[in-house]
């Protein structure tokens, strides 16, 4: 047989069969188009960020003077002067940063947040270094026109939380207002982050950039600065010049307290990078998962495709053709899905970037997203996507190639003597040979049930791993709520500008507002814990709170133990630390002496652990306050409103006040971690679209090959008589067990995926979190609605084939 | 007595292309309740179009067919399926049966078919060991002969009980001893009461029909008892 007449068969195939090659086909695609999208979020991210911080001027350097000091304009600037060779310096700018309050309230909405006034140097068109950058239709930037003026770019993710336009107008501490020109993306805040470590924080924290002369006249502090940043020559080792700017203000002596950092040293720097491949190791599974559902899908369809023309294999072999000539015409449609799959698998990658980009965009906001499509990486799965097809043509063939003719040929070669016969034999029910029919279908053919049931498990697993991972988070989030706002969710948390007495003017003024109706004076410190004897990098760090744990207004459950002479960990902390109630650990905390703030040591037992998931919780009753030698001090409350006024009340009432830093329900905390949430698992959401798509795909071949390889039978029972419906009610049937087993399979799967997410990548990439793994009832619904009635009522799409049936022609198949 | 098939005027023509091939050309024919009838052509007479017709499978292009009083060139389409649940069962050349189930269930499930549920089973295994196949009744039909294959297909359309019995080269795939104990079966049928059809083109077998309708062009050529009068299988050879 020439190679020719073997093409131009194969086009005829082609052309017979071109639905299902296309099905196939768009399976692999959706595989490799969504592996590629998925694979390449760690180079787009890598990118963007490059190019967002290059663009907005990430400094090489910053010399950070401490609270409260300050230098003449110039000043620092002037140091940079006496490096051993000042033109390694490429670019620097002073700064004025100095905390304020910010008051962006709308009509009906109290938004009272700490902030950050940050005054930038506008003359000849600068700031040229930690640029706020203002997109098209966010407003302006600042101009050299703006330097004293009540003008400001506010920084747009927190304008975005609050959904505050361009032109809102926001009030500062010492009454005074500027009016935001401009919404503008900075790169400390491309991440918003709070001094004691706090993530999404664009809730309660708001920096408004504004001319430096403008910042020097809100602040009160004419002709001051306070922070320097610059950047370094290319050829120059940023290293080398931190050492010498060192030295240099080490030298100078300003009285500033200061430090200097590298770009690395900045919390949203590093966290943007830092994160990224944990991130991109959370992409991979779910995009290997994709790929090895569409893969196993691709792989079975195909196979059971060729399997259907090994009765022409059988005649082929009769007529003497060499095995090279059998296996090229089954081998070319291998070839046809792949090449297809390739080519669509390009298309759905294209598409997937387009759906992922926003979701990125949303979650990330930075000036710059490359979202490029990722040669290398859409080759990785596309030689995958390339190869299966062949493999699993490539395998009927050679089962084929290996039989009699006479047992190629034959059509009831499928009819093995093993499989689950006897189970079927012994089988009571149902007693009706009708209906035992798609039973006996799914029984006698135990490798294709095993194979189709394994198609539809691999994308149902797919699925379930999806949302089983949106519920573990949102269950994760749902527990903490439970416990921080369990009896009271109308608590508030106040911030508190510092230390305080508790039996202070200050802390009376707190009480006392009419708008009060308990409070309960907190400690709170960052800390670090880790088990005795262990190194410092053995632990992590913790939030340690110490509150009255007798109070009304709120206390941490204690679910093992007490709260009696120790701390109180969260069960994640302790599991995490191997340690229980009763066992002591290193606390690593600040301690107020007479020669200031200092972190010291303390060994502390567990008195008790409290339910919370997330492990940095740490609580201490107020009694053991001597500790951090504190006692009767606080810098924060918590309390809850009095009969009759809101949390929005207690807000407005309170955040005048001289001592307070921020007033916040602590709901709020939930309410951003939630909107943060929404936007990470947007991912998964984007995932499940396509997820669907491919198990609809997956059903419809399945039921579409099925139809190919049950025509006779089908036509057979018309012959008797049997109308459409109840031969449809037969596919259906068939289909529900298909699709029950395929759901069991996949839902079982689907959990062990989620499991090895939860313990092995998430644990190490979001540690704090303590993840709990929770598979909802909604996810199981899902899967068994995908899983068993999609694939169930897939025979309806061959209803329009089965009605058209040629009967006779399809009886008169001669053996 | 009454027709169990009539047929006037009956033509059936398909469209090849942008022509039109007539597989049946203005046939007229009756057959009577419990006629042993052979239907004998070369490939391509129109013998199997003739049996579609008769067993609903297919419509006339024109012409009426009335089988067991039914109208069945101008029935709906749910009234063709009841039809054949009803009056007419086949056998196939290639068998058909349904590899899934064992010989017992390929029968019982016609029978329910059929609409006779209740005691399918009984019966399915008694019209198997009228066929000679009581031994093997749990076998599949990959574990089964050919001819016993083909008893299991004579077996499912028996079971059904309707009155007539179409066969399309039933002994095609069959070896001339296992083709004559089909053979068997069937006149036996035709003796209680059935009407029995059969295509094919093994002049030979046309012997022990009742009467021999010869088909050619698609049109009847002959119609009439076997030249040389009626055989016993016995006397078969070929």
């Amino acid at each position: 047989m020439r190679l020719w007449f073997t093409l131009r068969w194969s086009a005829r195939d082609l052309r017979k069969k071109w639905l299902q090659v296309a099905a196939i086909a768009f399976v692999i695609a959706i595989g490799t188009g969504v592996y590629s999208a998925l694979g390449s979020t760690a180079t787009w991210r890598r990118e963007s960020n490059a190019d967002s911080f290059a663009m907005t001027g990430m400094f090489d350097l910053r010399v950070k003077a401490a609270e409260g000091a300050t230098a003449p304009a110039g000043a620092l600037l002037a140091v940079l002067q006496h490096l051993p060779d000042p033109s390694v310096v490429s670019v620097a700018e002073e700064r004025l940063i100095e905390p304020t309050q910010v008051d962006a309230s709308t009509p009906g909405r109290s938004i009272l947040v700490p902030g950050r006034i940050v005054g930038v140097d506008v003359s000849g068109g600068g700031p040229q270094l930690m640029i706020p950058f203002v997109a098209a239709g966010d407003g302006r930037a600042l101009t050299a026109g703006d330097d004293g003026g009540a003008t400001a770019v506010l920084e747009r993710n927190f304008a975005d939380f609050y959904d505050l336009p361009p032109g809102t107008t926001v009030r500062l501490s010492g009454d005074q207002s500027v009016t935001a020109v401009g919404l503008g993306l900075a790169p400390e805040y491309f991440f918003v982050t709070t001094e004691d470590g706090g993530f999404f924080a664009q809730a309660n924290f708001a920096a408004v950039f504004v001319p430096l002369a403008t910042a020097q006249r809100l602040t009160g502090l004419d002709g001051k600065v306070n922070d320097l940043v610059l950047n370094v020559r290319a050829d120059v080792p940023v290293a080398e010049v931190k050492a010498q700017v060192t030295a240099a203000f080490a030298a100078a002596d300003l009285g500033l307290g200061e430090t200097v950092m590298t770009a690395r040293d900045d919390t949203t720097y590093r966290l943007l990078y830092d994160d990224i491949d944990g991130d991109q190791k959370v992409d991979n599974v779910f995009a290997m998962l994709i790929l090895a559902g569409a893969a196993f899908g691709a792989f079975n369809l195909a196979s059971r495709m060729v399997e259907a023309q090994r009765r022409e294999i059988g005649i082929a072999m009769a007529l003497g053709s060499s095995r090279r000539q059998l296996a090229l015409r089954p081998m070319l449609v291998g070839v046809q899905i792949a090449l297809a799959g390739v080519v669509l698998g390009m298309g759905v990658g294209l598409l997937a970037i387009w759906a992922l980009r926003p979701v990125y965009m949303t979650t990330l906001p930075m000036p710059v997203w490359h979202t490029g499509f990722q040669w290398a990486v859409f080759a990785r799965g596309a030689a995958l996507g390339f190869v299966l097809p062949l493999v699993a043509t490539a395998w009927p063939v050679v089962r084929a190639v290996r039989m009699s003719p006479v047992d190629a040929i034959t059509t009831t070669h499928r009819t093995a003597r093993g499989g689950l016969a006897p189970l079927l034999r012994r089988l009571p029910w149902p007693r009706s040979a009708f209906r035992r029919m798609p039973i006996a279908n799914v029984l006698r053919t135990p490798r294709r049930t095993l194979l189709t049931s394994l198609g539809i498990g691999a994308a149902v697993a797919t699925l379930v791993a999806v949302l089983g991972m949106l519920d573990s988070f949102y269950g994760t989030v749902d527990a903490n709520d439970r416990e921080v706002l369990a009896d009271h969710p109308d608590r508030v948390a106040v911030a508190l500008d510092g230390f305080v007495k508790v039996d202070s003017d200050q802390f009376a003024a707190l009480s006392s507002s009419p708008t009060v109706g308990a409070i309960e004076p907190v400690l709170r410190v960052g800390g670090h814990v880790r088990a005795v004897g262990q190194p410092m990098t053995s632990g992590f760090d913790v939030i340690v709170e110490s509150i009255d744990m007798t109070s009304e207004v709120w206390t941490p459950t204690i679910a093992a133990g007490n709260s009696d002479h120790g701390i109180v960990i969260s069960r994640t902390a302790a599991d995490d630390l191997h340690l229980s109630v009763g066992d002591s650990v290193i606390l690593t905390h600040p301690a107020l002496s007479a020669t200031g703030i200092a972190m010291v040591d303390t060994v502390v037992p567990i008195a008790g652990v409290h339910p919370s998931p997330y492990r940095f919780g740490v609580y201490l009753d107020r009694s053991q306050l001597a500790v951090f030698g504190a006692d009767g001090l606080a810098n924060a409350a918590y309390l809850l409103p009095s009969a009759g006024t809101t949390p929005d009340d207690v807000q407005r009432a309170l955040f005048a006040l001289p001592a307070v830093a921020s007033v916040q329900p602590v709901s709020m905390s939930s309410t951003v971690l939630r909107n943060s949430m929404d936007s990470f698992t947007s991912v998964f959401r984007v995932l499940e679209g396509f997820i669907l798509l491919l198990a609809l795909l997956i059903a419809y071949n399945a039921t579409s090959i099925n139809a190919d390889e049950r025509a006779r039978e089908r036509a057979t029972l018309f012959a008797f008589g049997l109308p459409v419906r109840r031969v449809m009610a037969i596919e259906i049937v068939e289909g529900l067990i298909y699709g029950l087993l395929g759901t069991a399979i996949g839902i079982g799967l689907g959990a062990v995926v989620v499991n090895w997410v939860a313990s092995s990548v998430i644990s190490t990439t979001m540690p704090e979190l303590g993840m709990k793994v929770i598979i909802s009832g909604t996810t199981i619904l899902t899967a068994v609605l995908l899983g068993v009635v999609a694939v169930a009522v897939a025979p309806l799409l061959t209803l329009r084939r089965m009605r058209r049936m040629n009967v006779p022609g399809t009886l008169r198949i001669v053996e | 007595m009454t027709s169990a098939v009539h047929l006037r005027n009956v033509s059936r023509r398909y469209t090849v292309g942008t022509g039109e091939v007539f597989a049946l050309r203005d046939v007229d024919l009756d057959i009577e309740q419990g006629e042993f009838v052979v239907v004998l052509g070369p490939s391509g007479s129109g013998k199997t179009t003739l049996l579609n017709l008769i067993g609903a499978l297919d419509i006339a292009s024109t012409g009426q067919v009335i089988v067991s009083g039914s109208e069945i060139s101008s029935a709906p389409r749910h009234e063709l399926f009841r039809f054949r649940r009803e009056t007419v069962s086949f056998v196939f050349q290639s068998f058909n049966l349904f590899p899934t189930l064992t010989a017992l269930e390929n029968v019982q499930c016609a029978v329910e078919i059929a609409g006779r549920a209740k005691g399918a089973k009984q019966k399915a295994a008694a019209v198997l060991a009228e066929v000679g196949l009581a031994e093997r009744v749990h076998h599949y039909p990959a574990e089964l002969s050919g001819g016993e294959q083909q008893r299991v297909a004579i077996a499912r359309a028996l079971a059904t009980g309707n009155p007539i019995l179409v066969a399309d080269e039933p002994t095609g795939d069959l070896d001339f001893h296992t083709g004559v104990q089909v053979l068997e079966v069937l006149q036996q049928q035709a003796a209680l009461g059935h009407t029995v059809i059969v295509v094919t083109h093994n002049r030979e077998i046309s012997r022990i029909a009742d009467r021999v309708i010869e088909l050619s062009g698609g049109r009847v050529v002959r119609d009439g008892p076997p030249s040389g009068g009626k055989a016993a299988v016995a006397d078969l050879h070929w």
